[in-house]
């Protein structure tokens, strides 16, 4: 069977074929149909906890060290140049990166996780976490600077991981080889049955080149910021 | 007039892409999330114990004597004075100078112990003082002086630091040793070290030559300092 439409408004379009789809494709005439569309624009996500390395000491790089922020993810595996790292693990373990004349220490045991919580979704859905920072295994992170506004002096963020499971398992949910993902730079996770969900974030800091060659870090408090995006 | 033919499969899938457009639109948000980090390089140090050289008998230089001057480019030079040297095994070895002479009595004898702490883990540190017997500074002296009405006075210099509890000195004594003067050690893995300390004193020349150091405590002091 044909359904032959003549010259009609786009609203009288849409409300036939709604009643042909209702109709079992019987068409005898023109009606009016509703349409009920739903916008879930609530889906929203906030920070509960910043993460933190705890107090570290510090030497910069020497000049002509690659990068003057080693720190590019690529292939999983972060690539530090010669920078000294100290990367977090998603149980706030804090572990070291020896550089190659640069060098970085922790006067810390552990460091805090950072805590993003979603809200406002729909229940049970999966959802995805992007960030440039994120470490997956095909693309080159980049960094975010972490720095005391005052000296100068800065260390580069990058690395991102995130443990997304609930209950969080203190596991990476990042992306690997072995996983056959088909998203690069993006991480899952499944929203409760209220539409929410708390994920865990940590990552990994890299020295820079300084004002002179293996300069030691300015005593001060370091902060910057991530850019984390979720969407469904 | 034109027209259009729509099949009920076509209706079906128009209908539902016009729901999940209105879905998907405004269905994302974006937050900076914070990093922070606190570099803090200060870094203590405290003594738990003093330096203890017992006690003694001492007299002091004639006149024309050469006054003890410490360690020079590794080997002390003790000039013609007589000395005390502080041993880690706590005793005290006492040893005449040209006419001076110095002997010990026993006492309390013992090497200084400083607590490092609040560091960084498993991290390098470097010691020094003015002090230390090192390949290629003149260390320098500190008075030692009685507490009596005379103010004699002995002179403490030639510093060792035993910086892995085994009984020796950690100072750079060596041919080839580039960081003179400095002491190299790594802090635990909770960020703490501690570190024992020896030296020496010597007999001065008291005005009158050889003159019977006076009876009565006698204390001085020196500079220890911890960096990374």
């Amino acid at each position: 069977m044909k359904t032959v439409i003549t010259k009609v408004s786009a609203r009288q379009v849409l409300a036939s074929l709604l009643g042909l789809s209702l109709s079992s494709g019987l068409f005898a005439g023109a009606d009016t149909g509703t349409i009920d569309a739903n916008s879930v624009s609530a889906l929203a996500m906030s920070q509960s906890q910043g993460m933190l390395f705890g107090r570290v000491v510090a030497v910069g790089n020497a000049g002509g060290e690659i990068p003057a922020g080693g720190s590019l993810a690529l292939g999983i595996a972060p690539n530090p140049g010669n920078s000294a790292s100290i990367v977090m693990d998603l149980t706030g373990a804090l572990a070291l990166g020896v550089g190659l004349t640069a060098s970085i220490n922790n006067l810390d045991t552990t460091g805090t996780l950072g805590t993003i919580n979603v809200t406002g979704g729909e229940a049970n859905t999966v959802v995805r976490f992007s960030s440039p920072q994120m470490l997956d295994f095909d693309i080159e992170a980049s960094t975010a600077p972490i720095a005391d506004g005052v000296s100068g002096d800065v260390f580069h963020f990058t690395d991102l991981i995130m443990d997304t499971d609930t209950p969080l398992d203190g596991v990476m949910n990042n992306p690997t080889i072995s996983d056959g993902y088909c998203c690069v730079g993006t991480v899952e996770g499944t929203t409760d049955v209220s539409g929410n969900l708390t994920v865990t974030t940590a990552g990994r800091l890299y020295t820079v080149e300084l004002a002179a060659p293996n300069q030691t870090y300015t005593n001060a408090g370091y902060t910057g910021s991530y850019e984390l995006t979720v969407s469904y | 007039m034109n027209r259009r033919i729509l099949s009920p499969t076509n209706t079906l899938s128009l209908s539902l892409l016009l729901f999940l457009s209105g879905q998907g639109a405004l269905a994302t948000d974006t937050i900076n999330a914070t990093v922070g980090v606190t570099v803090d390089a200060t870094i203590a140090i405290s003594q738990t114990t003093g330096m203890r050289f017992g006690n003694f008998f001492m007299t002091g230089n004639d006149s024309s004597e050469t006054g003890g001057d410490g360690a020079l480019a590794a080997a002390r030079q003790a000039g013609d004075s007589a000395y005390l040297q502080l041993n880690w095994d706590d005793t005290v070895d006492a040893v005449d100078g040209l006419t001076a002479r110095a002997s010990t009595v026993g006492g309390t004898v013992g090497p200084a112990v400083f607590s490092i702490s609040g560091a960084a883990f498993n991290s390098p540190v470097r010691l020094t003082a003015p002090e230390l017997i090192d390949t290629d500074s003149t260390a320098g002296t500190q008075d030692v002086t009685s507490l009596g009405g005379l103010s004699h006075v002995m002179k403490f210099t030639d510093l060792e630091l035993d910086t892995d509890g085994i009984d020796d000195a950690e100072n750079n004594t060596g041919a080839g040793d580039t960081d003179a003067a400095t002491v190299h050690a790594v802090t635990d893995a909770s960020g703490n070290l501690t570190v024992r300390a020896i030296g020496r004193l010597y007999s001065t020349d008291l005005g009158t030559d050889n003159l019977l150091y006076e009876g009565g405590a006698y204390t001085g002091s020196y500079t220890l300092t911890v960096s990374y």
